[in-house]
């Protein structure tokens, strides 16, 4: 399809771009969050309400092939607008990100959800990589914005210096795939890996391009970024950094498996599967010892993609319906996380567990939001959390894969080790300082709601989550 | 509207909203919570009678929604009204107003009134659906937040650092116990394709014995176990008496460990494939039920004698259903849930009139506690196996089973019931009966109010006439009427004969050891009493431990015994996997470089398992 | 005269690829390990050229992506050294191995 024909139907990362440019200027001078936030919850309603909307449903290769928009790429764009949406809500509340960083902040997560909705939808190595670098660079830039905090800084070098690295051996991977193939687009790469002969070259080539994959999943042992970026970046960056980059990764991967090397399926499973237990072992033990809240989420984080991984490693239908239905409820729990991390905290991104002792007491509301989040991700039902682990392991025994759910089932229960130890502090300790009761902000009251009632809904009656998550599948 | 009401899901929908009533509207209502959870039940045990005879008069009643559809994939979910759940769910929603009438009462002055009810009609909501489900989804949702309430309960009075242990030790334990059901319930479901009730017979006629089946059938086994406090999963229930005694009447003795029972009742189809499936079963059941039984000869406090009776019985239902006779099982499990809830009860009452639950400190209290004690007596012979009473006629059922099945089980079992009649009479004889001035606790006793003395005085009705049903006097009414398995061999004399003489001889050698033998080969059997404990608490407990940290307990058993207990079940897994996690922690070094080497390092290695390929 | 063959350019790309890594490895100081990315990418975009050379006629894939490499190493370029100049700013330092705040 020509350019502009495709731009037709193109409205929703448009309306994303303008909405982007237009957020990066509503600075106000007052310094107030209003007006730059405003900008962008109307800009990502107005794409919502276009993605929504979308008026054909089948298949489409826009401009050329580049962009291909499909069941999967409306499924993570959809996703990807509503956690924008709640990352915006979240940093529109006082103390979660410096004021006068908020505009900026805000424009550059617009940017980066039209970069990740890219990356999901690409149908050629280059728009890949040119949407992996500005997703990336985006990532890094938003991580360091904090007035005067160098832990934030540090955490942005450190994941500048991994990402690159990481992402030049995932070029020098296309670049390979490139000579062994003589194009770059995803139908003619699969058709040359397929007859060609020279499985050798392109399994490194693959191999070169996991590299990158596995850095944004932040599987063992490319993680070492994500413990120091969760912990130190503002918190509506943060939040939005754990769940879109990672979705966008498992698009990938699967756009990877199933468009480009579906006659490597084999070997990828073998591959991904390994890292998968690698990273279940490691997160498990690296949150055991952590007493700092922040650093404990990002190791679940790690975690829970560990369990995505296992799903989507499967290549099996009901293994990537499972995954779907397990990224949206753990986006929707981690997010949530945060949100309500950010209601419950004394020292900002600091926290230690001592400091949420009792706050079941401070502020039972967000409290008990939290619970429902940490309870999800533990896979407690009736909450979606479980019912993404049992799907996932249901799919995953069907393969007759059953060390790998052993392991993830004895990981499983580590992580109840380490989130009750969360929830413990919340509840079962004396409050030390019960006359702090701050209320919650109204923005974030509304998006803890939000969250909640949508991981216990999707946990009860999950049939059309259910129905969307094999819509995905084309 | 009515038809709503009369729905067999509103026996769990009642005790939900009152959970929900009273956790929102706690503190405004402070003591109502009692009237409100007590009133829900009430309502569940109308329903459910009615439902009972809707059963009875109009056969099974199912019904389920399409939960969710994707595809071919396709879950229902829903509810069995058969007469095992709906007689099931008449026991259980009386036993649990009972139980929270008496709680009004016994709780009456602690500050956490409201909490401890909102949890209560929770797990009263979650037991009622579990009850009803008709497929392993629903039963294993419910399954498990009747663990969360479990543990929320036993750790009720947190701040004491014994019940949040405990209660940490009982939702560790269940949960492992959990992990395996969700394992066989996968691996069920992965075969059969189905994980309804109903259609598991058929399917597993259909499909034959095998290897994965029998696999999935011990871990359901596992599974209930777990729930059921078998050995070696037993060690969380004695610990878990630090709860309230509501909570251990209601929980711990008459509903949650009971639905372990449950649960093997309805995949029985699914257990009797295989015929090793059923020898372990019964295997473990009978070594549970004897080596509680001989513990529970040694304990101290009543509470915990009551805990390892409860162990004990459990051991038999799960030992009957090895032998092939669920009905038998469930019998015994009706009668149970009457006799030792109405036990437990007693047991608070003496705890609330006198302060002390050590056997050594009571005695004398049949005089200024006429009620309790006389409503405790029938139950400690309901319990003993004493006719006419319930527990006489479905312990019979069970013995006949086990003569059924193999004359070694059958000794065993009767060993279990002289046991289980020397314990509960000799319990009673140390609290009620004796001089009054062994300890001025006993002096200053008082009857019980009357919230805490009529459901008492209700329970040993029924524990005294529950049997009767089932027995050949009403022409074993009970067990045609769930229909679930052969009617045990009416009596052979054998097993007749058996039973009396095991009670009788328990009952003598209960009085003989209060009175004139008093004191007898105490000294002599003190030492095979502390290897009983050290076999039958702490090896399992040391298994937990192993199983968690891959220690060798062989050097560490003999040596501090209590403070293994305690800390080592809940606390050692935990310790060493942080000892691990606190060295694995390093490798997050900080510095740059390290990720970077770590990062290259993956790839060359990538490489080269790849380039096998 | 013979054309130079094609493996001699791969090698000497695969060279400034591992002078590249080395590079990173080895550097203690942010700009040196930035330094030595580009030279990574530099090395991928050499790649393209190479294999453009053996593409299919009329397809300008290769040298495309070579352009677009080269324009993302400067936009990567550019992001580092404002995270750079920021780290600088708090720590005074750019030793990766002063950068050690978060860890463990």
């Amino acid at each position: 399809m020509s350019t502009l024909q495709s731009l037709a139907h193109f409205k929703t990362e448009i309306i994303l771009l303008i909405g982007a440019f237009i957020t990066l200027f509503s600075d106000s001078p007052k310094g107030s969050r209003f007006l730059a936030g405003t900008a962008a919850l109307l800009t990502l309603t107005l794409a919502g309400v276009a993605a929504f909307t979308e008026a054909s449903q089948q298949s489409l290769q826009l401009f050329g092939g580049f962009f291909t928009l499909d069941g999967a790429t409306r499924f993570f764009r959809f996703g990807m607008i509503l956690a924008a949406a709640a990352s915006v809500l979240l940093g529109m509340t006082r103390g979660a990100i410096a004021l006068s960083f908020f505009a900026e902040s805000t424009a550059l997560m617009l940017f980066l959800t039209f970069g990740l909705i890219v990356l999901c939808a690409s149908g050629h190595f280059l728009t890949l990589l040119l949407a992996v670098e500005m997703v990336s660079l985006l990532s890094y830039l938003m991580t360091g914005f904090s007035p005067q905090n160098t832990r934030a800084r540090e955490a942005a070098l450190k994941y500048l210096l991994l990402g690159s690295f990481c992402s030049a051996f995932m070029l020098y991977g296309i670049s390979l795939l490139f000579g062994l193939t003589g194009s770059l687009d995803f139908d003619s790469v699969r058709a040359a890996v397929q007859d060609g002969g020279q499985r050798t070259a392109a399994a490194a080539s693959l191999l070169f391009i996991l590299t990158g994959a596995g850095f944004k999943l932040s599987l063992f042992p490319f993680h070492f970024w994500a413990p120091d970026v969760y912990e130190a970046a503002p918190s509506p960056v943060a939040a939005y950094l754990t769940v879109a980059p990672k979705a966008a990764a498992c698009a990938i991967l699967i756009r990877l498996f199933s468009e480009v090397f579906p006659s490597m399926q084999t070997f990828g499973a073998e591959v991904l599967q390994t890292l998968c237990i690698l990273t279940l072992l490691a997160a498990s033990l690296l949150a055991l010892a952590q007493t700092r809240v922040r650093r404990l989420i990002a190791y679940s984080s790690m975690a829970q993609a560990g369990y995505l991984l296992m799903g989507l490693s499967l290549f099996s239908r009901e293994g990537l319906q499972a995954a779907f239905f397990y990224l949206a409820a753990y986006g929707a729990a981690n997010l949530g996380v945060f949100a309500a991390l950010t209601a419950l905290s004394q020292r900002g991104t600091q926290d230690h567990l001592e400091d949420l002792t009792g706050a079941a007491w401070r502020n039972p509301f967000a409290a008990g939001c939290l619970t429902v989040f940490l309870l999800s991700l533990a896979g407690l039902p009736p909450l979606a959390g479980f019912l993404g682990k049992f799907w996932i392991f249901a799919a995953a025994l069907k393969e007759g894969e059953v060390f790998l759910v052993v392991t993830a089932a004895l990981t499983s229960m580590i992580g109840i080790f380490y989130y009750f130890k969360i929830l413990r502090t919340l509840y079962f300790s004396d409050p030390l300082i019960a006359l702090c009761a701050a209320p919650t902000p109204l923005p974030l009251r509304i998006l803890l709601i939000l969250l909640a009632s949508a991981v216990t809904a999707a946990g009860l009656f999950p049939s059309w989550l259910l129905r969307a998550a094999e819509s995905a599948l084309r | 509207m009515v038809t709503l009401l009369l729905h067999p899901l509103s026996p769990a929908a009642f005790p939900l909203a009152a959970a929900a009533l009273n956790f929102i509207f706690g503190k405004q209502l402070k003591a109502k919570t009692a009237w409100i959870s007590s009133a829900a039940s009430l309502m569940s045990f109308a329903v459910s009678i009615f439902l009972l005879t809707r059963t009875a008069a109009h056969g099974v009643m199912q019904g389920s929604i399409i939960w969710l559809e994707a595809g071919n994939f396709k879950i229902t979910s829903g509810f069995l009204l058969d007469p095992l759940s709906a007689s099931f769910l008449a026991v259980v929603s009386l036993v649990g107003m009972l139980i929270q009438i008496y709680a009004a009462g016994s709780m009456k002055d602690d500050p956490e009134f409201t909490r401890f009810y909102s949890t209560l009609s929770l797990f009263m909501a979650a037991m009622t659906a579990l009850i009803a489900a008709d497929g392993l989804l629903l039963f294993f949702m419910a399954w498990e937040i009747m663990g969360l309430c479990s543990f929320l309960l036993i750790g009720f009075w947190f701040q004491k650092e014994a019940a949040a242990k405990a209660a940490h030790k009982a939702f560790l334990a269940t949960r492992l116990g959990d992990l395996c059901l969700l394992l066989g319930l996968l691996m069920l479901s992965s075969s059969l394709g189905t994980l309804q009730f109903t259609a598991l017979s058929e399917k597993a006629a259909a499909l034959g014995a095998s290897a994965w089946l029998s696999a999935a059938a011990l871990l359901i086994f596992a599974g209930a176990a777990g729930k059921s406090a078998q050995f070696p999963f037993h060690i969380w229930l004695p610990d878990a008496m630090e709860g309230p005694t509501p909570v251990s009447a209601l929980i711990h003795a008459a509903t949650m460990v009971a639905a372990g029972i449950y649960l093997l009742i309805r995949t029985f189809p699914v257990l009797a494939l295989d015929a090793r499936v059923l020898s372990v079963i019964a295997a473990v059941g009978t070594f549970t039920a004897v080596l509680t039984a001989l513990l529970a000869l040694r304990s101290q406090e009543i509470k915990k004698t009551l805990a390892f009776s409860t162990l004990s019985q459990l051991g038999m239902m799960a030992a009957c259903i090895g032998f092939s006779n669920p009905g038998a099982a469930f019998f015994h499990l009706v009668t149970h849930a009457f006799f030792k809830a109405l036990l437990f009860m007693g047991a608070g009452n003496v705890l609330h009139a006198c302060g002390t639950q050590n056997l050594g400190r009571l005695g004398g209290l049949g005089r200024p506690m006429k009620l309790t004690s006389g409503a405790f007596l029938v139950g400690s012979l309901a319990l003993a196996g004493l006719p006419p009473l319930s527990g006489f006629w479905s312990k019979e059922g069970i013995l006949a089973a086990a003569h059924g099945y193999s004359p070694f089980y059958f000794g065993a079992l009767l060993l279990t019931s002289f046991l289980t009649a020397l314990y509960s009479a000799r319990l009673y004889l140390q609290i009620f009966e004796g001089s009054a001035s062994r300890s001025a606790d006993a002096e200053t006793a008082r009857e019980c109010p009357k919230s805490m003395t009529i459901p008492l005085l209700t329970l040993g009705v029924l524990a005294a006439a529950a049997g009767i049903p089932g027995s050949p006097w009403m022409g074993y009414f009970f067990q045609t009427f769930i229909g679930i398995s052969p009617h045990g061999d009416p009596a052979s004399y054998a097993v007749l004969a058996g039973s009396l003489i095991a009670c009788a001889l328990g009952l003598a050698g209960a009085w003989l050891s209060a009175g004139p033998w008093r004191g007898l080969g105490l000294k002599e059997t003190a030492g095979a009493g502390r290897f009983l404990e050290k076999a039958g608490m702490e090896l399992p407990n040391s298994a937990a431990r192993l199983f968690a940290s891959g220690l060798k307990t062989a050097g560490r058993a003999a040596a501090c015994t209590d403070r293994l207990l305690l800390d080592g079940a809940v606390m050692l897994p935990g310790v060493l996997l942080q000892l691990a996690a606190a060295g694995f922690r390093k490798i997050q070094s900080g510095f740059i470089l390290h990720y970077l080497l770590a990062a290259f390092a993956a790839v060359i290695g990538l490489l080269a398992a790849g380039m096998n390929f | 005269m013979t054309p130079v063959p094609e493996s001699h350019y791969l090698i000497f790309s695969l060279i400034l690829f591992s002078a590249g890594i080395f590079g990173a490895l080895t550097r203690r100081n942010a700009l040196g390990v930035l330094i030595a990315l580009e030279l990574m990418l530099n090395a991928v975009a050499l790649n393209f050229v190479i294999f453009s050379r053996t593409a299919p006629e009329g397809s300008a894939s290769g040298q495309v992506s070579a352009f677009f490499i080269i324009a993302l190493a400067a936009a990567g370029a550019a992001a580092g050294l404002a995270i750079v100049l920021a780290v600088y700013r708090s720590r005074k330092s750019i030793q990766t191995d002063d950068t050690n705040l978060l860890k463990w």
